[in-house]
C-alpha cells in the first residue's frame, strides 16, 4: 500500500517538475553543472567561481560533477540523454565542439549540442621560457625559418585550440614547427618551464599564472590585452590569428525554450557581478556577452571559420 | 599435452597471442602517431607470449595455483552480480541492490538458517543498501538512478 | 606572521577539528574499494568553500592524507587496494592477514604511513623551492622510462614468473589504449561505442581486476576469509614499534623515495610505493620472504605512498603544477579561494602556506591514534562478519563505486567483464597487480614515448633523446637491474650478501 502511494506521489512530482510553469520561477532547486574535464582544471575553476554569483542571484547553487574523457567528447556525446528539465547543464568548449566531430566518430555532431550561452574567451598566446634566447615574435619566426621543424612547441591535446593556433600561425608566417601534445595545461606548462620544448601555444591565463617565469611573445586579439600592454598582437605583426578557446554552457536538446533563455540570462548576469568580473579579469580571461538570442548566428559564423580552418590545414578530413 | 606444458599456460599463451595479433592489425588503421605505441606493445607482448610458450613446453614454468572450492558457487556469484547490474536500469539502484545483496549472500551461504537468521539477513540487506544509497546521494551528491520503470 | 604564529594558527580549535574530521573522512573513503583518494578530495572539496583559505587547505590536506592511508585497509583485509598507491601493500599485507596477523599488518601500515607522511611534509616545509626544480628536470623521456621501471618492478615483484608478470603489464597497457589517442585524436579500440570513447577508467580496472576475483573466490569455500588467532590481542603496538624500529632504514629510505617521486607531476603513489618496495626487497637479507607476509614490504609501500602527499604539494604550491591528480583538484580549490600558487606564494601569502604545512604535519600525526582506532574497528568488522554478509557488502561497494563515477551502467558491466577476465588470468598465474599498473601507467608511458619521439625527431636525434640524457640513463639502469634480478639472485648464494 505504502509503495503504491509513493509511486503515485513520484509520478505526480515528476509531472509537476516537467510543466512549463518552471521557467518563470527557475531555478527552484540546485542545478547540476557537469564539467567535461577533470576537477581542478580551468573549466572547473570557472564554474566554481560562477557559483557564488549564481547563489546571490537565484538563491540556489550549482552541484558540480565531472565527466572527463576523450577531451570532452565523452560528456558531450551523452548530453542529450540527460534530464531536460533545465536542472542539468553542461560546460562546453570551442573549438572542441567544432573540430572533434570533424575528425571522426566521436559520438556527437556539433548541431546536436544546444549551446545557450558563451561567457568567456581565453585568447591564444605564444609563450617561451623566461630564460629563452627568443625575446620577441620576430626572433621566434627567424629561429623557426632557420631550422624548419626543429622548434618544438607544446600544446594541450590534439585537434584543440592550441593546435589550431600553431597551424594557423605557421601557415600565415610561412614557418614549420613541431607540435608536441600534452594532456592538460599543467603538463604542457611544466614542459615549457623545464625547457623540454622551445615554446608553448597556450592562453593568456597561463601567462598570468606563471608571471615572471614565462615570456609572452604575442596574443591573438584585435587590441593588446589590458594586463599585458607590452605584448603585441599577432595582427600587428601581420599575422591574422585572432581567437582562442571559448567556454559556455549547453543544455540537453529537450529543454524548453523559456528555460534555455532563463539559463542564458543568468549566466549573462553572472558575468556582470563585480567580484566575479574582477577575478576573471585578473586571471587573464576575457568575458563575453553572447546569450541565447545571439547563439545561432555566433555558432554558425564561428563554425564556418573552423570548418575552413580545419579543412585547409588538413587537421580534419 | 605438449611437451611438459600445463594446459592453462598453453591457453594463456595462445589467447594472449590472438589478442596481440588482433590489436596490432587494428592499429595499422590508425593515424601514424596513434598507432606507434599499440604496435610496439602488441609486438613486445607477442614476443613475450612466444617466450612463454617455449618456457611452458620446456617445463620451466612453476605450477599455476589450483583453485579449491565449488565452481558452481563461483559461477553463481558472477551470475548474481550480472543480474544485479541488469536490474539497476529497470527497477532502480536501491531495489536492485537489495535483490543483488540477497542473491550474492545466497552464493556464500553454506549452512541452513533459522527463520530468525533469514529475517536478520533481509533486514541487513535493506539497511546496508539504504545507508550506502543515502550516503552517496545526499552526502556525496551522486545521483543513483530511480529506474526506468518508475520514470513516466 | 612569524613561524610560531603560523604554528599556533594551525592548532586553533577549528583547524584541529577540521584536521581530525578530514583525516577520519579521508580514511573512511580511501578504505572503501571503489573510492579513491582523488575521488575523496573531489567530493569533499565543495564543503570547504565556506571556510577561510587556510582552514580549507588544512581540511583538504587532512582528507588527502587520510585517503591515501585508508587505501591500506582494504588492501590488507580484502586484497583490494583502496587506491592505486596501495597496490604494493597487497603483496605482503594480505598474506599477513590470512595467516592471522592482520592486526599487526594494520598497525605497521599505520606507523609507516605516519612516518612517510612526516618525511614528505618536512620535505615540503624545509626544501620546497629547490626540490621543485627536480620536478621540471623530468621530461617526456624520463617519464617513459619511469613508467617502464614501474612496470618491470611490478612484474618482477608480483607472485609468479617474470614473463607472466610482463605479459600482465602488456595486457594492462593494451587496455589503457582503449579510447581517444592523445596524439592524433583517433578513437582506438572503441567498437564505435561512446562508453569506451573515454577509455577504461582506472577505478573500473582496479575494482574489476582486484576485487571481483577476490569475491569469486570468497564465496567458493565455507572457510573463514582470514585466519584469526585465539588469544585476544590489543593493537600490538609495542610489537609493531619494535618491528618498525628494527627496519628503520627501510622506513626512512622508502619515505624519501616517496617524497621524491611525489614531486614528479603525475607520478604519484603507485610508482613510488613500487619503487620503494623493490628497493626494500633488493637490499634485504631475506628477499625470499617478500610477497609472503614480510613486514618490510608493508613498511616500504605505506611509507612511500604517504610521503607522496607532502612531496606532491611541492610542485603544486611552488610551481602551480599539480604533483598528483588530487593536487590538481586542491589547486583548483585554492584558486577559488583566491590563493595564487606559484613563485609568489611563499613570499606574499606565506601565512596561509606555512599554516597549511603545519596543518599537514598535524594531520599526519593525528593519523596515528585515529588510524589505530579505525583500523581496529575495520579489522574487528571484517573478521566478525560472516561471509554471507561480507561478500554482498563488498559486492555492493564495488557496484556503487563503479556506478558512481559516471552514472554509467555500462561501466559496471565493464567492471564485471574485467573481473571475470582477471579471475581467469589469476588462475593462469598472471596476478592483477601488473595488469592494473599497466592501465595506470599506460597513458604516461605512451605520451612520454610519443612526445619524446616528436621532440627527438625535431632535433634529428631520436636515439640520443631516448638514451642520451643522464636521468634517463639512471632509470634505464634500474630497469635492467630489475629485469636481470631473477638471474642474478639465483647465482648469488643467499645470506652471504652483506648490506
Amino acid at each position: 500500500m505504502l509503495k503504491k502511494i509513493a509511486f503515485v506521489a513520484a509520478l505526480a512530482a515528476t509531472a509537476a517538475l516537467a510543466s512549463p510553469v518552471v521557467a518563470a520561477d527557475y531555478p527552484e532547486r540546485d542545478v547540476t553543472y557537469i564539467i567535461p574535464f577533470n576537477a581542478g582544471g580551468e573549466s572547473d575553476v570557472t564554474a566554481r567561481l560562477q557559483d557564488a554569483p549564481f547563489r546571490s542571484l537565484t538563491g540556489k547553487g550549482f552541484v558540480i560533477q565531472y565527466q572527463p574523457g576523450a577531451g570532452g567528447a565523452a560528456a558531450w556525446s551523452q548530453l542529450n540523454g540527460l534530464s531536460d528539465d533545465g536542472y542539468t547543464i553542461m560546460g562546453i568548449n570551442l573549438p572542441h565542439l567544432f573540430l572533434q566531430p570533424m575528425s571522426g566518430q566521436v559520438g556527437y555532431k556539433t548541431e546536436d549540442i544546444t549551446v545557450v550561452n558563451v561567457f568567456q574567451l581565453t585568447p591564444h598566446a605564444l609563450l617561451v621560457n623566461a630564460d629563452s634566447p627568443i625575446k620577441t615574435l620576430d626572433d621566434y619566426i627567424a629561429a623557426a625559418k632557420q631550422a624548419p621543424g626543429a622548434t618544438t612547441v607544446a600544446g594541450t591535446g590534439s585537434n584543440t585550440a592550441n593546435q589550431v593556433a600553431q597551424e594557423t600561425f605557421d601557415q600565415a608566417a610561412g614557418i614549420t614547427t613541431t607540435y608536441v601534445p600534452f594532456t592538460g595545461t599543467a603538463a604542457t606548462t611544466a614542459a615549457l618551464l623545464g625547457n623540454q620544448v622551445s615554446a608553448q601555444w597556450g592562453f593568456t591565463t597561463v601567462a598570468v599564472e606563471q608571471a615572471d617565469k614565462v615570456r609572452m611573445l604575442g596574443v591573438a586579439l584585435d587590441e593588446r590585452h589590458p594586463l599585458f600592454p607590452d605584448v603585441p598582437t599577432f595582427k600587428e605583426k601581420g599575422i591574422d590569428l585572432v581567437g582562442g578557446a571559448h567556454r559556455g554552457v549547453a543544455v540537453p536538446k529537450g529543454t524548453p525554450e523559456e528555460t534555455r533563455q532563463a539559463i542564458s540570462d543568468i549566466f549573462t548576469k553572472i558575468n556582470q557581478d563585480p567580484a566575479f568580473k574582477q577575478k576573471m579579469d585578473e586571471g587573464g580571461y576575457i568575458l563575453l556577452d553572447l546569450g541565447y538570442e545571439d547563439m545561432d548566428k555566433f555558432m554558425s559564423d564561428l563554425g564556418a571559420e573552423y570548418v575552413a580552418v580545419g579543412k585547409a590545414l588538413g587537421l580534419v578530413k | 599435452m605438449i611437451g611438459r606444458a600445463h594446459r592453462i599456460d598453453l591457453a594463456l599463451g595462445l589467447g594472449v597471442l590472438a589478442l596481440c595479433a588482433w590489436m596490432g592489425l587494428t592499429a595499422r588503421g590508425f593515424s601514424p602517431f596513434a598507432s606507434i605505441f599499440p604496435l610496439f606493445i602488441a609486438s613486445v607482448c607477442g614476443g613475450l607470449t612466444l617466450l612463454l610458450l617455449v618456457l611452458a613446453v620446456l617445463g620451466r614454468l612453476p605450477m599455476p595455483p589450483t583453485a579449491s572450492g565449488y565452481a558452481t558457487r563461483r559461477l553463481g556469484l558472477v551470475l548474481a552480480m550480472g543480474l544485479w547490474t541488469a536490474l539497476i536500469p529497470f527497477i532502480g539502484f536501491a531495489p536492485a541492490s537489495v535483490a543483488g545483496f540477497l542473491a550474492v549472500g545466497m552464493t556464500a551461504k553454506y549452512e541452513p538458517w533459522t527463520a530468525r537468521q533469514w529475517l536478520l539477513f533481509c533486514l541487513l540487506a535493506i539497511v546496508c543498501v539504504a545507508v550506502l544509497t543515502l550516503f552517496f546521494v545526499h552526502v556525496l551528491a551522486v545521483p543513483l538512478t530511480e529506474g526506468s520503470l518508475f520514470r513516466g | 606572521m612569524t613561524l610560531i604564529e603560523n604554528l599556533l594558527n594551525a592548532l586553533t580549535p577549528l583547524n584541529l577539528v577540521l584536521a581530525i574530521g578530514g583525516v577520519v573522512a579521508g580514511t573512511v573513503v580511501g578504505a572503501l574499494p571503489g573510492l579513491t583518494a582523488t575521488m575523496a578530495v573531489a567530493v569533499l572539496t565543495p564543503l570547504t568553500f565556506t571556510m577561510a583559505p587556510d582552514s580549507a587547505m588544512i581540511a583538504l590536506g587532512a582528507i588527502y592524507t587520510g585517503a591515501i592511508y585508508g587505501g591500506c585497509y582494504s588492501a590488507i583485509l580484502v586484497n583490494t587496494p583502496g587506491t592505486p598507491s596501495a597496490i604494493a601493500t597487497t603483496f605482503d599485507g594480505f598474506p599477513m592477514a590470512k595467516r592471522g596477523d592482520g592486526d599487526l599488518a594494520l598497525t605497521l601500515a599505520n606507523l609507516a604511513s605516519v612516518c612517510g607522511g612526516l618525511v614528505g611534509a618536512l620535505g615540503l616545509l624545509l626544501l620546497a623551492p629547490p626540490l621543485a626544480e627536480v620536478a621540471l628536470a623530468f621530461g617526456p623521456v624520463e617519464y617513459f622510462w619511469l613508467a617502464m621501471l614501474g612496470l618491470t618492478l611490478v612484474a618482477g615483484l608480483s607472485r609468479g614468473s617474470l614473463v607472466k608478470g610482463l605479459i600482465g603489464c602488456a595486457i594492462g597497457l593494451l587496455i589503457s589504449m582503449v579510447g581517444t589517442a592523445v596524439v592524433g585524436g583517433d578513437a582506438r579500440y572503441t567498437f564505435g561505442t561512446p562508453l569506451l570513447l573515454g577509455g577504461i577508467n582506472i577505478v573500473v580496472a582496479l575494482i574489476g581486476l582486484f576485487c571481483v576475483p577476490v569475491l569469486i573466490d570468497l564465496v567458493a569455500t565455507p572457510d573463514e576469509h582470514l585466519q584469526v588467532s585465539d588469544e585476544v590481542r590489543g593493537y600490538r603496538l609495542r610489537e609493531a614499534l619494535g618491528i618498525a624500529w628494527a627496519r628503520r632504514w627501510n622506513l626512512l629510505r622508502s619515505s624519501v623515495i616517496g617524497t621524491v617521486i611525489g614531486i614528479l607531476p603525475a607520478a604519484g603513489g603507485a610508482i613510488a610505493s613500487l619503487i620503494a618496495y623493490g628497493e626494500a626487497r633488493r637490499s634485504s637479507r631475506t628477499p625470499e620472504l617478500f610477497g609472503k607476509g614480510a613486514p618490510d614490504g608493508i613498511i616500504a609501500s605505506e611509507s612511500a605512498n604517504n610521503a607522496t602527499v607532502g612531496g606532491g604539494f611541492i610542485p603544486t604550491l611552488t610551481l602551480g603544477i599539480p604533483g598528483t591528480p588530487a593536487d590538481a583538484i586542491i589547486l583548483g580549490a585554492l584558486l577559488v579561494h583566491g590563493v595564487r600558487t606559484g613563485p609568489n606564494l611563499f613570499s606574499e601569502q606565506s601565512a596561509i602556506v606555512y599554516t597549511f604545512m603545519f596543518g599537514l604535519i598535524l594531520s599526519t600525526v593525528l593519523m596515528l591514534p585515529i588510524g589505530l582506532v579505525l583500523g581496529r574497528y575495520a579489522y574487528k568488522s571484517i573478521i566478525a562478519v560472516p561471509k554471507t554478509v561480507l561478500a554482498p557488502a563488498i559486492a555492493l561497494l564495488t557496484i556503487v563505486g563503479t556506478y558512481a563515477i559516471h552514472n554509467s551502467i555500462g561501466e559496471v558491466w565493464l567492471m564485471l567483464a574485467l573481473g571475470v577476465l582477471g579471475w581467469v588470468l589469476n588462475r593462469a598465474d598472471v596476478p592483477p597487480a601488473p595488469i592494473v599498473l599497466g592501465v595506470v601507467l599506460g597513458p604516461i608511458a605512451e605520451q612520454g614515448f610519443v612526445q619524446a619521439w616528436l621532440i627527438g625527431n625535431a632535433t634529428q636525434n631520436v636515439a640520443g633523446m631516448f638514451f642520451g640524457r643522464p636521468i634517463s640513463l639512471a632509470i634505464i639502469a634500474a630497469v635492467l637491474l630489475v629485469l636481470l634480478y631473477p638471474l642474478l639472485s639465483r647465482r648469488r648464494p643467499r645470506g652471504s650478501e652483506a648490506e
